[in-house]
């Protein structure tokens, strides 16, 4: 079967690519766009550790086939940074060792980027509950939630700060 | 059981003499404690006169 | 050793130093590695959990457009059964077995041949068409089916007082004379305990990509515990010279123990060099949760003697525990850490190595101590019930200290088990108040620690920077505390020190990641490496100053004339002495290889809080400390992560983790759905509470911490559970089903 053509926009960034039919979001990342950030843990949508957004949504992009990125928007964790500027979530989790190996990090940075954009003052209760879809085996999770949770305090901060000017 | 020697490597090599096979089992599989401080892949471990000597399997790791 | 105790870097906070590429996505894993004309490699699995081999065409496969190359068992180095090859613990003889089945296949997915193509989709497919034919054979997987008086023997050569048996081996560790101490023993309490076996659970599956040229030169990426095991391992099977291969270390996304030994890097050799392209080779979920080390399922058996005080007089231990398909299982750690915490004066702990149709057993985190302390921490939580003894107070009145000599030999240095109990009595949450259906359990854990090969090298750069190169691979921040006990020695800023984890062809020997090990070991390393530095940068000073060496002092990353007499020179920085290095004698670096030895054994005490829901059986953790004898934490935040994460774990294995089989003696639940692992919104902030009693053979005091924080989840959550319905668990996981059938058959028998 011939291969399918697909155009889409990455991290703001138009693109295109060649996949399969078959082949998943995370496959044509990984493969013919060379965006490795995004992580294989289970290829079946338990780990979210390929954890990117489409349109703004979060999704695991092993559950995704490529061909329907056509038209669409991707994030990927390579454009949370902006050039050499870190998010805030990134530094944190930097400061806070929220992380150990770092295979679920980038997942977990996307995931926890996601529930900010929606929910700028949760509970804990609430970020791990949005986190229960991204497993983590090394941290125990406790620096991840104290990370995200200090950043949303931090980013409310700052725009208290931003409305007030 | 009473051995003569005075390092690990000859500890092995007498345990070898007395019950042939065993000397190399013992330097593959066995970490030593010496009057109770363990030394493994020690061939130099000094053992002194009346050192009390326990086998144990080598201590690995996950 | 004198401890260095006003540090500047150690026990601080800094940035780890590979962080950045972690955060952004960019840090390479094997998965992410590309050379390029590369190609794909699959692996054949078995379907039988027991089965002969009588032949397998693989000429279809051959013969598929895009197919490469085919290895099966012929290929890979035959290790006879009569001569054991040991590379540390691990024997080649089951080692080469375990990779490529030879004459038998002997669990489900165990490899019969692997396929290189220029898709995965056509090595896949290259797959299906390799016919084999077997001879299917009964099957045992569980410990009671394997020591039937009729199971299915899995291996003729094996036998068991004379008969031919699945008792791989038994160790014994004696203590004492255990009839006296039941003899004079006031109260005995004698429990049976069973676990299931449970995965390391890496995010990451295995994966290399490995390129051999023509002449033999092998250069391969993979995710490992230890680019020097590996490197060894794929020479021995693969027949390939060690000097040959360059292992380099991927940064590794998990490993606890799975990851120190190889099952594709034999096989993507071989399929390279058949095929003269690099080869790249990823499991699958299923295929790590199949067919790669789950560690061992278990029976045990604990009795327990004490005195009506409180002090306990005899212990006794029976472990049987699943090796898997061939020799191996960690009954070392179960044996050995058992009754490690406490001082009595007669112990008999015997284990038993059990080999059954499931996958060969590989470490996990203090392999086998978990096991054994489940078993060890409930009887004593039931000893202190009956005594009416506060858990903690029996355990403080039993606890070995400096000079008690352990049951399995040694008489220990200083330790900090008495530190570590005292702390978790005086932490605010033992004495926190509870709710119905609410209670609280603790429990210790013991793990040796290991010392053993690293090394460390310590190179100037012409720009007065430093960098620190070592050999283990970097699984939960060990980098960081690298730099900082090099700046330390040297007296400059962490930031200055760059360290990198090198191949095998750019750094001396050193041993796997594990054993709790780097920290320690490659930490002396290091240090002693930063040492000679420091000595080789006063001599460049003494020779430009013109004055003996020990006119030299070193301070603050600076030379100073040592006194007033040594001369008014104004002191010189690394910098400065490093910018003169070529006129000076030459570059300024020092390697050091060492076998450590003199690793601290960690001792750790958990408090777990639990509610039990009586209508689901669901159990859900309200509030966990754990407390643990860390020596000296040179990375605060590093060390805290391997306690909270080592709690996680043993949490899970205790509630929710497990093995399923059908019928067919095939696991039923080889992905994340179903194979569950504590997820975050199952888990409260895990308080982990350092207490710092140093290591004096280390300098700067540190002990091994990873492992010991998997050992006493399990029998905390026990009790717990225990505490808050009255019913004791003996079966693990606790999972809700459990508990629920558990407390109906309570409430039936009342």
């Amino acid at each position: 079967m011939a291969k399918v053509h697909v155009t889409t926009t990455i991290n703001g960034e138009p693109m295109e690519f060649l996949c399969e039919p078959n082949d998943t979001m995370l496959d044509a990342l990984r493969g013919p766009l060379g965006l490795t950030g995004s992580k294989e843990g289970c290829a079946s949508g338990d780990c979210g550790a390929c954890s990117i957004t489409l349109d703004e949504r979060l999704v695991c992009s092993c559950l995704m086939l490529a061909a329907e990125a056509e038209g669409h928007t991707i994030q990927t964790i390579e454009g949370m940074a902006q050039g050499e500027k870190l998010h805030p979530l990134q530094q944190k989790f930097l400061e806070s060792a929220a992380l150990q190996c770092g295979i679920c990090t980038s997942g977990m940075l996307m995931a926890s980027a996601a529930l900010l954009q929606r929910s700028p003052d949760p509970s804990e209760e609430e970020v791990r509950f949005w986190l229960a879809g991204n497993l983590c085996r090394c941290t125990g999770y406790d620096k991840i939630v104290r990370a995200v949770m200090e950043t949303a305090a931090d980013l409310r901060t700052q725009a208290t700060r931003e409305t007030a000017q | 059981m009473e051995v003569t020697a005075r390092t690990f490597l000859a500890l092995v090599r007498e345990l070898d003499t007395r019950f042939p096979g065993l000397g190399s089992r013992v330097e593959e599989g066995m970490a030593i404690a010496i009057d109770g401080v363990i030394y493994q892949d020690a061939y130099d471990a000094k053992l002194d006169d009346g050192s009390e000597i326990y086998l144990i399997p080598k201590i690995a790791g996950g | 050793m004198n401890i260095v105790t006003d540090n500047k870097w150690i026990g601080q906070r800094t940035i780890r130093p590979d962080g950045v590429d972690k955060v952004t996505g960019r840090a390479a894993f094997a998965a992410d590695t590309t050379m390029p004309g590369m190609i794909w490699g699959k692996v054949l699995r078995s379907p039988h959990p027991h089965a002969r081999i009588k032949s397998i065409d693989t000429s279809k496969a051959e013969a598929l457009p895009g197919v490469k190359a085919v290895v099966t068992a012929r290929d890979v180095v035959d290790f006879p059964i009569d001569k054991s090859v040991m590379l540390g613990i691990q024997d080649m003889r089951w080692m080469c077995r375990n990779v490529m089945a030879r004459d038998k296949v002997l669990f489900p997915g165990h490899p019969l041949a692997a396929v290189a193509a220029t898709t995965e989709a056509i090595a896949a497919q290259a797959c299906a068409l390799i016919e084999v034919d077997y001879e299917v054979l009964p099957w045992a997987i569980e410990i009671d089916d394997a020591l039937k008086p009729d199971a299915p023997i899995l291996h003729d050569f094996m036998k068991f007082e004379g008969k031919p048996s699945n008792i791989a081996g038994r160790l014994e560790v004696k203590k004492g004379d255990i009839a006296q101490g039941f003899a004079e023993a006031e109260i005995i309490i004698e429990r049976s305990f069973d676990t299931r076996p449970v995965h390391q659970g890496y995010i990451e599956p295995h994966a290399c990509l490995i390129s051999v040229a023509a002449d033999n030169k092998t250069t391969i990426w993979s995710s490992s515990q230890g680019q020097f095991m590996v490197r060894a391992m794929t020479a021995y099977l693969s027949g390939i010279a060690q000097s040959d291969i360059r292992a380099i270390p991927a940064e590794i996304g998990g490993g606890f123990g799975g990851k120190t030994i190889v099952y594709l890097e034999p096989l993507a050799t071989l399929l390279a060099k058949k095929s003269g392209r690099p080869v790249k080779m990823v499991m699958t979920r299923e295929e790590v949760m199949r067919a790669t080390g789950p560690t061992s399922g278990s029976k045990s058996t604990v009795k327990i003697g004490a005195m009506k005080d409180g002090r306990i007089v005899a212990a006794q231990g029976t472990y049987y525990l699943q090796a898997g398909a061939f020799p191996g299982s960690p009954i070392r750690g179960a044996v050995g850490c058992s009754f490690a915490p406490y001082d009595i004066p007669h112990v008999l702990s015997v284990g038993f190595d059990v080999v059954s149709n499931r996958s060969k057993v590989a470490a996990y985190r203090a392999p086998g101590a978990p096991i054994g302390a489940y078993a060890v921490e409930c009887v004593l939580d039931e000893l202190a019930s009956a005594l009416k003894m506060d858990p903690l107070e029996l355990r403080l009145k039993n606890a070995a200290k400096q000079g008690t000599k352990a049951a399995h030999g040694p008489v220990y240095p200083r330790i900090g088990y008495i530190e570590t109990l005292e702390a978790a009595k005086a932490h605010p949450h033992y004495s926190a108040p509870l709710g119905k259906l609410q209670g609280r359990g603790v429990a210790s854990g013991f793990w040796f620690n290991a010392g053993g090969e690293s090394s460390a090298q310590v190179n100037i750069t012409e720009d007065g920077n430093v960098v620190v190169t070592t050999g283990h691979p970097d699984i939960g921040g060990s980098r960081a505390s690298m730099a900082m006990m090099a700046a330390e020695v040297l007296g400059i800023d962490v930031e200055k020190v760059r360290p990198i984890v090198g191949d095998t062809s750019s750094i001396g020997f050193t041993h796997v990641t594990g054993g709790s090990r780097v920290t320690f070991a490659t930490g002396m390393a290091v240090t002693q490496a930063g040492e000679r530095v420091v000595h080789q940068l006063k001599e460049r000073a003494a020779q430009i100053w013109e004055i003996p060496v020990e006119a030299v002092e070193w301070r603050d990353g600076a030379a100073y004339p040592a006194g007033s007499n040594a001369g008014g020179f104004e002191p010189m920085s690394l910098g400065e002495i490093a910018l003169k290095a070529a006129r000076t004698g030459g570059p300024i670096s020092s390697e050091v290889s060492l076998n450590a030895q003199g690793a601290g054994p960690g001792f750790g005490v958990h408090i777990c809080d639990i509610e039990v829901d009586p209508e689901t059986g669901r159990s859900t953790i309200l509030r966990y400390t754990a407390v643990q004898d860390v020596g000296k934490a040179i990375h605060p935040a590093y060390v805290e992560g391997q306690i909270q994460g080592g709690a996680a774990q043993g949490i899970g294995w205790a509630l929710n983790e497990e093995y399923v089989y059908d019928s067919k003696g095939r696991m039923e639940n080889p992905g994340f759905l179903d194979y569950r692992v504590p997820v975050a919104s199952d888990l409260p902030r895990i308080e982990a509470v350092m207490v710092e009693v140093p290591n004096p053979r280390h300098p700067f005091g540190a002990r091994g911490v990873g492992e010991v924080p998997i050992v006493p989840p399990m029998a905390a959550v026990g009790n717990a559970i225990r505490a808050a319905t009255g019913v004791r668990m003996h079966h693990l996981p606790m999972s809700p089903p459990k508990v629920l059938a558990a407390l109906d058959a309570a409430a039936k028998a009342s």
